[in-house]
């Protein structure tokens, strides 16, 4: 799911639309067992950027509908208990397809690729590493040149 | 790699040559932790290897003769924090400072004996600013050093540099250790997150050992901390494992890879006192703000160590330097690091030196302030700063 909060951390590439959602290459998934929290998805769903989120998931293996489905915000009463009875059991089944996908598949090993400037970003043990090659701003010479040789897909992004 | 070394070795013929080389050929060198200082007193203390060729003898001899004029009893580090870094390309003992300008930069275009020769050169051309740069205040209660200079002004672009050696290669080694003792999440962090309305989303940067990730179930938090990919312990990865529900990924606070204007919410505990210059730390909160939605919709809550801590076992106050370097001191019992922050010293071994810029009153809110964001609401908690704030527009 974090791949919907993500983009290209190289600054030129904010304001391009190819380089949100980052593409997955070679991803190797596992399954983690995440308690199932119907409060916390239907009041994230509403934040989700459901087309990015279609695409991630299909790059995956995951088919999702087009549209993003709707669900009754749940909330927590007084009691502190939440009103999960206000699901329908479609929705119910619905919510926790969605779990499965969204809390419970978790990309373990694999690269996430934007798709502006081509850079990949190397997932290893389930941790993302979005750190530029530098701190010095080196990055943006290896994106402009190696964009500039024809090398824009180069397999450079992995550090 | 080797399309990383051709892509590289390109760039270097047209542009910043020095620079990329020696990271490469860095990248690759074994990195070694901050070695010893070279004198006290004049004296030659030791060497990070152990061994000290003629030309590192001669070079040492120069810079001791250069500073002979100096009356105060000091001790004068030759930063070494460079040596993984341009340990590639044949040098030893580098300073930050004037060296990064001509003497060191020079040598990406040069290898082999000559290395060693120009080392010596740019050695001697560096003492006075070395001397300047990095001194130990001896006898003072804190062993923490001071910088008697401006350290915006010596670091100047290198503050990457030097933020990576005294800031996040202290935190790859210290790691383990350092996540041991930090479990209990501070009160206003927690009232923070609490407060939060189910399926926020927000970011923790610098998140540290994920203490904070699970401490509401209903919210989503992509914690991200600093991390280097050969090394297998790390803090991103000591979050992942203790908070199966949140994400964590590695990335700088200055170069975030989160959606921008996306997230509800925003933490940064006990960061950006570790970059080392007013305009980075500036550029770090304006990244946070970055990442928020718009006034009303989002805020974000900073904590940085204060200056004025005089009940600490530091016993810093208003009249102390911001810029120091705290020592956390490896123990030889455990293997592990052992805190100590006052820097007195530990079964005799080694201290590893942090850099922390010690906010005073009021500067927080301002370098909130001049970032732009709003300042919420700001405190004081056990020897700390911390402000809530959101976008100003």
């Amino acid at each position: 799911m974090q791949t919907n909060f993500l983009s290209c951390a190289v600054k030129t590439c904010k304001s391009s639309p190819a380089a949100f959602p980052l593409h997955f290459r070679d991803a190797t998934l596992a399954s983690t067992n995440v308690p199932y929290n119907p409060l916390l998805l239907t009041n994230l769903l509403p934040r989700l950027d459901w087309p990015a989120l279609v695409t991630s998931s299909k790059e995956l293996g995951f088919t999702l509908p087009d549209s993003k489905p709707s669900f009754p915000q749940l909330s927590r009463g007084d009691d502190g208990a939440v009103n999960v009875g206000t699901l329908k059991e479609e929705e119910e089944t619905a919510l926790r397809t969605l779990h499965r996908v969204l809390m419970e598949t978790e990309v373990v090993e694999g690269k996430m690729v934007c798709g502006s400037c081509g850079f990949e970003y190397g997932i290893h043990q389930s941790v993302g590493n979005f750190l530029l090659p530098s701190h010095l701003g080196v990055y943006l010479h290896v994106v402009v040149f190696s964009r500039g040789l024809g090398m824009g897909d180069a397999n450079h992004g992995s550090v | 790699m080797w399309r990383v070394g051709g892509c590289f070795a390109v760039m270097a013929l047209i542009d910043d040559a020095e620079l990329m080389i020696c990271f490469l050929f860095g990248w690759a060198a074994h990195w070694k932790p901050a070695s010893k200082a070279l004198r006290f007193n004049g004296r030659e203390m030791e060497s990070d290897d152990g061994e000290w060729t003629a030309a590192e003898r001669s070079a040492v001899g120069d810079t001791v003769a250069t500073d002979k004029a100096q009356e105060r009893e000091e001790v004068e580090w030759v930063c070494s924090g460079f040596d993984g870094l341009f340990g590639g390309c044949g040098r030893k003992r580098l300073c930050m400072g004037a060296g990064e300008d001509e003497g060191l930069s020079r040598s990406g275009d040069d290898s082999g004996t000559n290395a060693i020769g120009r080392d010596s050169r740019a050695h001697s051309d560096m003492a006075n600013e070395r001397g300047r740069m990095c001194v130990i205040e001896a006898g003072s209660r804190s062993t923490s050093r001071t910088m008697d200079t401006d350290p915006e002004a010596e670091r100047g672009l290198d503050a990457g540099l030097y933020e990576e050696h005294y800031v996040h290669r202290v935190y790859d080694r210290i790691a383990s250790h350092f996540s041991a003792t930090r479990y209990k999440p501070w009160p206003i962090v927690n009232e923070f997150l609490s407060g939060l309305s189910p399926g926020s989303i927000g970011v923790d940067l610098g998140c540290g050992n994920g203490k904070y990730l699970n401490v509401n179930p209903d919210i989503y938090i992509v914690g991200s901390d600093r991390q280097e990919s050969n090394q297998c312990q790390n803090l991103a990865e000591i979050a992942r494992e203790k908070s199966v529900t949140q994400d964590t990924i590695a990335s700088d606070i200055l170069h975030p890879p989160h959606r921008p204007h996306a997230f509800d919410f925003a933490l940064s505990i006990a960061v950006i006192h570790h970059l080392s210059s007013a305009v980075r730390r500036r550029e770090a909160i304006s990244s946070v703000l970055g990442l928020l939605k718009p006034a009303g919709e989002a805020r974000a809550l900073l904590y940085v160590w204060a200056l004025e801590q005089k009940t600490s076992r530091r016993g810093w106050d208003e009249n102390s330097p911001q810029d120091v370097l705290v020592p956390w001191v490896l123990s030889k019992q455990f293997t592990e690091p052992m805190e100590d922050q006052t820097g007195d010293t530990v079964n005799g071994v080694e201290p590893i030196f942090r850099y922390y810029h010690l906010y005073k009153n009021g500067e927080l809110e301002d370098d909130i302030k001049s970032a732009g964001g709003k300042v919420l609401d700001s405190g004081y908690e056990k020897d700390n700063w911390w402000a809530i704030f959101e976008r100003a527009s």
